[in-house]
């Protein structure tokens, strides 16, 4: 049985995969690092190890109004290592068969690859990998065009 | 996770704002830990880092503000900053850091390699960050700051 992470960023919702998704920590301690590239916060270690977290706001919507800080962070495993993005809601483990996956089509966002409706609320599944990837191509250039995702607001 | 250099060598860890560094211990002549008037800020040299000249043993040296490379904001002001004094091929330099944390063994440092998404990004910078009680500490090159490296850069 398949099963999405669901969390809440700036008023955004969000879901991930669930074997993409690690865990999810309270409270992390983040560390600050200099010359971090555009769409990276700060950093945190996990079983010694450096984890990126992503400002997710400022990746998709290209835009720095994100937060600096979240009271929870989303541990995910992604193809360019292990990444950590901020969260401000207590996250839900839900089976996809207890809501419905919307496909999106060619046109919709390169880092979200549906949505899931569940419980009158719509939930941007992200991919993951995509969303890195957009976010390579980024660096170092100080304006980034938007890749057209959104998570989907309250 | 293998330790991070020789464990008899002792490392210094001081701090730019809220960033915390790493710095092996035999770079170090001398920590200033007040500048009073000592520190000359009329010979500055801005493109090389250099924010005045600061007087040690009998002669003035040189003393590199390393936020300017950095970019980082430091909320410390200058007179309650330290001077770490450091040897170089080219003589000794200062370094203006805002805290000294204190004195490490070796053997309480893990290393902790750049994440793959941040390494191209902060290669230029720096390439070498240990663990410390779970707290990333950056290893701080000198030479990257003073010196005929670090007027290439």
């Amino acid at each position: 049985m398949k099963r999405l992470g669901l969390f809440q960023f700036a008023g955004f919702r969000y879901a991930v995969p669930l074997p993409r998704l690690l865990r999810v920590v309270h409270r992390c301690r983040c560390f600050p690092l200099p010359r971090l590239p555009h769409g990276v916060m700060s950093v945190l270690v996990d079983e010694s190890r450096l984890v990126p977290l992503l400002n997710l706001h400022e990746l998709l919507f290209a835009h720095g109004a994100a937060a600096t800080s979240a009271d929870y962070v989303v541990l995910i495993e992604s193809e360019a290592g292990r990444i950590a993005l901020p969260a401000d809601t207590t996250s839900r483990i839900v089976p996809e068969a207890k809501g419905r996956i919307i496909s999106l089509d060619e046109t919709d966002a390169a880092a979200k690859s549906g949505e899931f409706h569940y419980q009158r609320n719509r939930f941007a599944i992200l991919d993951v990998d995509n969303l890195i990837m957009s976010l390579l191509q980024t660096f170092g250039i100080p304006e980034v065009s938007s890749p057209g995702a959104g998570g989907i607001n309250d | 996770m293998g330790l991070a250099g020789s464990s008899a060598e002792r490392k210094l860890l001081f701090r730019l704002d809220k960033v915390g560094f790493v710095l092996s211990l035999s770079h170090v002549v001398e920590i200033c830990k007040r500048i009073d008037n000592d520190l000359n800020l009329s010979c500055r040299d801005l493109p090389q880092g250099i924010i005045g000249a600061l007087h040690f043993r009998q002669t003035r040296i040189p003393v590199v503000d390393p936020t300017i490379r950095l970019d980082v904001s430091s909320p410390v002001p200058l007179q309650e900053k330290a001077i770490l004094v450091l040897k170089s091929a080219e003589g000794n330099w200062g370094l203006l850091v805002d805290e000294i944390v204190g004195i490490k063994a070796g053997e309480q440092f893990d290393d902790c390699p750049l994440p793959p998404l941040l390494k191209g990004a902060l290669s230029s910078y720096y390439q070498k960050i240990l663990l410390c009680e779970d707290e990333p500490f950056i290893v701080f090159e000198p030479e990257h700051y003073y010196g005929l490296a670090g007027s290439n850069r």
